[in-house]
């Protein structure tokens, strides 16, 4: 059962007050006070569990004014209502009440259904005020709510038609790194800093809000600040002078409102924050404009998502084969499969595209089991065709490790094509290994006690740990590319690719270099002891029709021999 | 109870509005009206009168007017008005005694008023 909620009735006279406690005591707990003073008490006790104060004006001890001005002047208290009771003979008494804070008033004689119902509008309005006032300010930092800044922003871009306006709004790097490791009251602190310095950047000329987490959003006149690096570094700076926490990053996105679009508040915020969003880990920029590149980017993501089930249903994916050659011999020895979208109204997609979008929405894993399971189909109507058996590596993402039990998918893909698990190489990134080494060195590790044949992608792109190569269960080191054209263009005695090649093969990896491009580079790979090479200068990624027709040529050179 | 309200409207006062203030309540009427005996205000307003402290003399008959508007003593309450307004304005030239009079022959009524009240309840 709820609790009644709790009236104070101040009033010098018995009768009186006796009376407005019978009329009051069917709906609300009645807390009496002969004067001022004694109702101070009763508030001290009872603070904001009191919903409505009914005070008579004239009244020995302390009067209703006095009460009425230290109840309004005190934080704990302002926010009770106050209706003030009054003998209806004269406005003066009802006017200096009302002036002072007082919500309404009632007069005497009393009419008990006015009374009730007065209370119970009064405390119903300042409920839903408080109600509204909560989610008008933020609690910890003081700025708006997101909700009221939008609702504000709107209209003080409307009272001001005559300026010009910009979003502005800023996100913390790795905000949720700062609070794990400074812990959060420092993180709070923080940003309690943050909103002080943009209240005075912003001052009278626009408005301040805190979304959530780390994410600030202002209001502001076009020429308050001139927006520049240099401007947001000393931002930056003094944001970092401001409590324990050092090293904080932000990053700094503004949009600029033009009258000429009509562009929603909502829709102004996100794009000033997908601005900032753009430079996110971009050392030594510290802001970026939203523009409609952004803009076009993001739709263009929205597109492809929208369409990328529908496009694995189709089969709009198609499985490119790229042939690996024994560098030595030229000999064809295996492919490595790379995924092409041909969509029917777009046309030819780039991978480069849609493969980062996929490896962020998670739909990466969902094309890498379409990808192996094409590839099982095609070396397994090769084996029926009596074709030469070559292995063929497909890519396997970071994601596949967590989101699936990637090693019965594959045992059993391999069991129902009826192929040797070393058909099938495994590419995983160098970056994957680094990021999460004990979860892949696990999980990998089973695969290659399976029989599958795993390979590190992008050798020399990023870090590489020599420690760590020695711990990994592998059997092909792949050089990058990019790192395979740098290293050539040095003379051959500075260059560290031999101490690889030997290293590899100290260790019993095989080395596939990949992005050969001309004949030198081949030939020097082959100096270097490189074991497999793969490129545009031997053959492009071909579909998979074209690919049959080398191996069929294979065999019959072969047979010719 | 019929009573009540015939001696009620015999004195002068509105059944149905002041009963209706005390939700129909008699028996808190007649309660609360036991305790205007015991208030302070009748006394004061004569001893301030006495001693022409106007100031003081508002206060009480300005209470005295609100208990007796809530009671429903109108004739008593129209008594009460007749010198609060002077008092109010404090104009001087008002012979308050005689009015304090009038307050006090139709005090007396009422006093008369709750005892026939409460005989005739039977309490």
């Amino acid at each position: 059962m709820m609790s009644k909620k709790k009236i104070l009735v101040v009033e010098d006279n018995n009768i009186n007050r006796a009376m407005l406690a019978s009329i009051l005591d069917s709906q609300y707990e009645v807390l009496e006070a002969e004067n001022g003073q004694e109702a101070l008490d009763v508030l001290e006790q009872y603070k904001d569990e009191i919903s409505l104060i009914l005070l008579d004006i004239i009244m020995p001890v302390m009067d209703g004014y006095t009460f009425l001005s230290i109840v309004k002047e005190n934080p704990n208290y302002a926010s009770v209502p106050v209706i003030v009771t009054t003998q209806n003979d004269g406005e003066s008494d009802e006017v200096a009440a009302l002036s002072q804070g007082a919500a309404d008033f009632v007069g005497k004689p009393y009419k008990p259904q006015i009374i009730l119902h007065r209370v119970a509008s009064i405390i119903n309005l300042r409920e839903t005020a408080a109600m509204v006032n909560q989610f008008k300010y933020d609690r910890l930092t003081g700025l708006y709510g997101k909700e009221y800044f939008y609702k504000s922003a709107r209209e003080f871009i409307m009272k001001n038609p005559e300026k010009q306006y910009d979003i502005v709004c800023s996100d913390i790097e790795n905000f949720k790194l700062i609070n794990d490791v400074f812990g959060v009251p420092a993180g709070d602190a923080l940003l309690c800093g943050i909103a002080q310095i943009y209240t005075q950047y912003v001052n009278a000329h626009g408005i301040c809000s805190h979304f959530h987490a780390d994410q600030f959003v202002c209001l502001m006149e076009h020429d308050v600040v001139e927006y520049s690096d240099d401007f947001f570094a000393q931002v930056n700076a003094k944001i970092n002078g401001l409590t324990k926490v050092k090293n904080v990053s932000l990053k700094w996105g503004v949009y600029v409102i033009s009258s000429a679009e009509n562009v929603p508040v909502e829709q102004m915020c996100d794009r000033a924050l997908l601005a900032a969003r753009s430079i996110k880990g971009q050392y030594g920029k510290y802001f970026s404009y939203y523009d409609a590149t952004l803009r076009n980017q993001l739709l263009r993501n929205q597109e492809i998502t929208n369409e990328m089930e529908k496009a694995l249903l189709e089969e709009q994916f198609v499985v490119y084969l790229q042939p690996k050659y024994k560098t030595t011999t030229r000999e064809l020895c295996g492919a490595e499969a790379l995924v092409r979208w041909i969509h029917p109204e777009w046309g030819f997609q780039s991978p480069g595209e849609f493969i980062p979008l996929f490896e962020k929405n998670g739909f990466i894993t969902k094309l890498d089991q379409y990808v192996w399971k094409k590839v099982c189909m095609l070396l397994h109507e090769w084996d029926q065709k009596g074709l030469r058996s070559i292995p063929v590596s497909v890519n396997v993402s970071r994601a596949d490790i967590y989101n699936v039990n990637l090693a019965d998918i594959l045992k059993g893909l391999a069991e129902t094509y009826n192929l040797e698990p070393s058909r099938i190489h495994l590419e995983v990134t160098e970056s994957a290994y680094t990021e999460d080494p004990k979860q892949i060195i696990e999980t990998m590790g089973c695969l290659r006690d399976l029989g599958f044949m795993v390979e590190m992608d992008d050798f020399g792109s990023g870090y590489s740990s020599l420690n760590m190569l020695n711990q990994l269960p592998l059997d092909v080191l792949k050089l990058d590319m990019k790192f395979i054209q740098s290293e050539m263009a040095k003379p051959a005695e500075q260059g560290i690719l031999r101490f690889i090649m030997d290293l590899a093969h100290w260790m019993n990896l095989y080395v596939v270099a990949e992005g050969v491009e001309s004949r030198e580079q081949l030939e020097r790979l082959g100096e270097l002891g490189c074991d497999y090479v793969q490129g545009y200068y031997l053959a492009k990624p071909m579909p998979s029709a074209a690919f049959e027709q080398l191996l069929q040529q294979l065999d019959a050179i072969k047979d010719m021999e | 109870m019929s009573q009540f309200k015939e001696i009620f409207e015999a004195y002068g006062g509105d059944y149905d509005s002041t009963l209706g203030r005390f939700l129909g309540n008699e028996g808190m009427y007649l309660r609360l009206f036991k305790m205007f005996f015991q208030d302070e205000n009748m006394r004061l307003l004569g001893s301030a009168i006495e001693n022409q402290e106007w100031r003081a003399a508002f206060e009480a008959a300005h209470t005295l007017k609100g208990v007796t508007g809530n009671m429903g003593l109108a004739p008593l309450y129209d008594a009460v008005c007749n010198i609060v307004e002077p008092l109010r304005l404090d104009d001087g030239q008002t012979d308050y005694a005689a009015l304090y009079q009038m307050i006090q022959q139709e005090y007396e009524k009422v006093t008369q008023l709750y005892q026939q009240l409460t005989e005739g309840a039977g309490c």
